[in-house]
């Protein structure tokens, strides 16, 4: 027997040897970046300064009769996304002192009960927009109308909804009834493919694969949290290089002349993905800071970002890109590293070109400065760390061709960079309470209660996923009785294509420059 | 009459003659202080320690980035007329900061840093402007001309380019004459303009044993030194019949001088004091980079490393002690084929190796340094030249004596940083070698894939 055993681990170790040999010959040439260390500690005074000075967008576009936040200063709509931003900033200001559990509590209660009332889209899932004020769902114009949803917001709202269901266990019950209210039928399909909706001038909804590399895989992070299986979202395919500032950056091959999707790469993405995730596998539930479990998300954004910090050592442009919004015409931009076929990219939605727009967006700025402790990013918290105004929080940026600051305020900009100091204070933004589905006394929260239960009729409905059956939640079944809801026996029948385990091969991180 | 009396009477000549010995006493000391200074006959020999010359290898990633800083000097420098100036946003340009920009275009198109068209437009453009400067009475270009207006300025009107700075000058042109065949026709229309021969005109024959004419420096050079004669010499010789023996003729006998035991050629800088013995290392690097080293510009080289990395507190000496069966490993990366230094951040760990207070050194020449003799020295020379970066603009000058940094961003510094760049992955400019493609499969010594 243990001759066998023996045996049988024989493979392993010759395997993980082998990888390891493959993996330090593919290492040979790294990025600079992937040597920087996330920044970790207490806040220093300035830093807390900067922190109160994002608050204060919250304080100032609160609005009282909803709990919700406007998207953009002054404007009363707001998104799934931005929602979550406002969720990012709310648990930022309450973990770092700037507010009391007291007035988080009072905001998110209040903040909750307007989102389990939310009129939703086809009674699938959120809209993609509210009036902040009433609370109804609004087209693109803040007038009452449905537009559609979006797969992409809804999954960093669930992924924000997760992040304060673990921490703050005492909010679970009311977060799990607003999830359980949610219908996914056309959200996610069999193979783990997040689709949006918008209604076609024939006014019939269509549904259509949404995100691209970045936004696709975060967005997928968030639905894997609520037990969803992402395959097809959470793979890297298909994506290209494109060779910028010798770094080989990745991004979507998928063809948005046909698609009709920009497959635009900016910081945001990557940023989000580190701050929350810690760049982990969203299943991982341990924080060790620099230990990055999930397969590539580090290394894609190690690239984005040497090749934004090389951009600045070369022409000596700062840079920290993102998508963001403008003080005037075109009011929205898609401010690139790469998209559409062009380095550093400047786009409207509508595709067309606008380089003078171009900003160091403060939110990538600080999401770099917590992610990669690295003179550039020392330099960049220096060149925006008072680009404020007072009792408005900070500007969405600071035009590349020194037309000084885009004199908008959004949630979303303020929302990440609180979340980004809350990072260097916490590390990861989600931390798993110690409740671990693993053991035996588990006690299952009432998603996974109903989730597994073969009676609840809304589980099929709704295209609820099917939650692994842990020993923790195996128990509580036998306990109270409950017949439990197993998935199909052959999972992978239903989408053939598709396989999550299939490692991903890293491609190399800079050629053309370097060779001979 | 007593002794006393008679020393009495004689006192004044015994002062004076205390006063001869004092003084010469002080003359010998400070004779014994001076350098040893000696005129030397033998030719300059490979030292036994001469290290094996690196083998090329790719650029490290931080190599790549350097060489892009370093390029986006001529991107910001470069005038409409297709000339660059010889410092930046100021508009003077002389022919050797316009030969550094020709090789600085060449390394960067061996780098890969611009595309073919970039570079046949570049080079195409500046021969053009180039064809179109004023001349002096003599035929030849005067010392500066403004970079805009390609007029000379005024106070140098009348003189004419040195031969040294018209020598670094030719090099460029040799490289393109070889390498880049399209832009002969250009190369020579530019030359048919010029009329090299009187940058030669000489000194009546100094005796009757001497058949040929020393070669007078036409103007008062500051590049006027022994090493840049040198340096120049190679290309200036090819201009006409005559010029091949003047100029490798050495100007005065050449002299060495002995700096902690090792002996270098006295470059004999001019000052208002006379002749200062002074070490220059410039043209030695350059030619290495440029056309490659001959057993004495070589020599001469590894002599000033030595005598550089001794004074930098890293001794060659105390490097790798051997506490193991093995050989100890030697003080230059080249000894492994393809190895390239750890990258910086990964540096930090090997403390050992930073040097004790900061390398009195320009940029240019860390990176030469570290081009061509790649050990742990030339490593942490240009370790410690990070500081240069410029971002936007390219690569400052250097430490200054007193340790603070030359802030000026100049053209000579960014082409050769790009020039040892080149150098590493391609080896010298000048390489008739290279344009072969290397065989098939090459394959690394000992290293089999089954």
């Amino acid at each position: 027997m243990r001759f066998l055993w023996l045996r049988q681990s024989g493979l392993p170790i010759l395997l993980i040897a082998l990888l390891l040999i493959a993996s330090g010959l593919q290492a040979a040439v790294t990025l600079p970046a992937s040597d920087y260390r996330t920044r970790h500690g207490e806040l220093t005074e300035r830093e807390r300064k900067v922190a109160k000075t994002a608050w204060s967008y919250f304080v100032a576009n609160y609005q009282p009769t909803t709990g919700l936040v406007n998207a953009v200063n002054k404007y009363p709509s707001t998104t799934m996304w931005d929602s979550g931003s406002y969720l990012a900033a709310l648990t930022a200001a309450r973990e770092l002192g700037i507010i009391d559990k007291a007035e988080f509590d009072r905001r998110f209660l209040q903040f909750m009960a307007t989102i389990n009332k939310l009129s939703l889209f086809q009674n699938q899932v959120p809209n993609k927009a509210y009036n902040t004020i009433t609370g109804q769902k609004v087209n693109y114009l803040n007038k009452p109308g449905e537009i559609g949803f979006s797969a992409i917001d809804i999954g960093r709202m669930l992924l924000w909804l997760k992040i304060i269901k673990e921490r703050y266990p005492e909010h679970a019950n009311s977060i799990d009834n607003v999830v359980l209210g949610w219908d996914f039928s056309h959200v996610v399909d069999d193979c783990g493919t997040l689709y949006g909706a918008y209604v076609d001038g024939n006014k019939q909804t269509q549904y259509v694969q949404e995100g691209r590399l970045g936004y696709e895989e975060y967005a997928a992070a968030g639905y894997q949290l609520w037990g969803f299986s992402t395959c097809k979202a959470a793979r890297p395919e298909p994506y290209a290089l494109a060779d910028i500032y010798c770094v080989l950056v990745p991004y979507d091959s998928r063809d948005p002349r046909l698609t009709s999707q920009h497959n635009y790469v900016v910081s945001e993405s990557y940023v989000l993905h580190g701050l929350e995730l810690g760049w982990d596998e969203s299943s991982d539930r341990e924080d060790h800071p620099n230990n990055y479990s999930h397969p590539w998300m580090k290394n894609f954004a190690d690239r984005v970002y040497q090749a934004q910090e090389n951009r600045y050592m070369i022409t000596g442009i700062m840079t920290a890109r993102s998508e963001h919004q403008l003080d005037k015409a075109p009011y929205f931009v898609y401010d690139t590293v790469y998209s559409d076929g062009f380095n550093w990219n400047t786009i409207t939605d509508k595709g067309q070109y606008v380089p003078n727009v171009a900003a160091i967006s403060l939110k990538a700025a600080l999401g770099m400065w917590a992610l990669w402790d690295s003179p550039y990013t020392d330099r960049l918290m220096d060149a925006i760390e008072n680009a404020s105004e007072h009792d408005k929080g900070f500007y969405e940026g600071l035009y590349e061709n020194g037309d000084g600051p885009i004199k908008e305020f959004t949630a979303n900009n303020n929302g990440i960079m609180l979340e980004a100091l809350l990072f260097k204070k916490e590390g990861k933004l989600l931390r798993f309470n110690s409740n671990d589905s693993r053991n035996k006394n588990y006690a299952p929260s009432m998603w996974e209660k109903r989730l597994v239960d073969v009676f609840e009729e809304n589980n099929t409905r709704r295209n609820r996923p099917f939650l692994t059956l842990t020993p923790g939640i195996k128990n509580w079944c036998e306990q109270s009785g409950t017949a439990v809801r197993n998935a199909p026996a052959c999972q992978a029948c239903k989408c053939p294509d598709c396989n999550s385990l299939a490692p991903v091969k890293l491609p190399p991180v800079a050629t053309s420059c370097l060779k001979q | 009459m007593s002794l006393k009396n008679g020393i009495y009477s004689a006192r004044s000549y015994i002062t004076i003659l205390a006063g001869f010995l004092l003084g010469f006493a002080v003359v010998l000391w400070v004779e014994h202080q001076m350098p040893k200074r000696t005129e030397t006959t033998d030719g300059i020999v490979l030292s036994e320690n001469f290290p094996p010359l690196p083998a090329s290898r790719e650029l490290t990633f931080d190599e790549a980035v350097w060489a892009r800083i370093a390029w986006q000097y001529f991107v910001n420098n470069t005038q409409p007329n297709g000339l660059v100036n010889a410092e930046s946003d100021r508009a003077w340009l002389s022919l050797w900061s316009t030969g550094s920009y020709l090789l600085a275009v060449i390394a960067a198109r061996q780098l890969n840093i611009i595309p073919v068209s970039e570079f046949d437009d570049r080079i195409a453009s500046a021969i053009d402007a180039l064809k179109s400067l004023p001349l002096n009475a003599s035929g030849l270009p005067v010392p500066y001309y403004h970079s805009e207006t390609l007029q000379p300025i005024a106070s140098a009107e009348n003189k004419t380019a040195s031969a040294i700075d018209t020598g670094r000058f030719l090099m460029p042109l040799q490289i393109l004459l070889w390498r880049y065949p399209q832009h002969a026709v250009a190369v020579n229309q530019l030359l048919i303009k010029w009329q090299l021969a009187s940058l030669l005109q000489s000194s009546t024959p100094q005796s009757a044993s001497l058949p040929v004419n020393r070669w007078m420096l036409a103007t008062d050079d500051p590049r006027s030194s022994y090493g840049y004669r040198l340096y120049a010499g190679s290309m200036l010789r090819m201009i006409n019949p005559a010029a091949g023996l003047a100029v490798t003729q050495p100007p005065d006998g050449m002299k060495m001088i002995e700096i902690d035991g090792v002996a270098v050629p006295d470059e004999g800088l001019r000052t208002p004091w006379g002749k200062q013995p002074s070490l220059v290392s410039m043209p030695y690097l350059l030619t290495g980079l440029e056309q490659g080293f001959d057993a004495r510009s070589g020599e001469i080289t590894w002599r000033l490393m030595r005598i550089l990395q001794n004074r930098s507190g890293m001794p060659a000496e105390s490097e790798t002690i051997s506490t193991d069966y093995a050989e100890p490993s030697p003080d230059f990366a080249a000894a492994l084929p393809g190895s390239q230094p750890l990258p910086l951040q990964q540096q930090g760990e090997r403390k050992q190796q930073s040097l004790p207070g900061p390398a009195l050194t320009s940029t240019r020449s860390a990176f030469a340094w570290y081009a061509l003799f790649r050990n742990a020295w030339s490593e942490a020379l240009l370790r410690q030249m990070q500081v240069m970066i410029e971002p936007g603009k390219g690569w400052k000058a250097g430490f200054n004596i007193d340790g603070a940094i030359n802030p000026a961003i100049d053209a000579d510094t960014n082409a050769m940083v790009l020039e040892s760049l080149s150098y590493i992955a391609h080896g010298q400019l000048l390489c008739l070698g290279c344009l072969a493609p290397p065989l098939t499969a090459e394959r690394q010594q000992g290293v089999t894939s089954e």
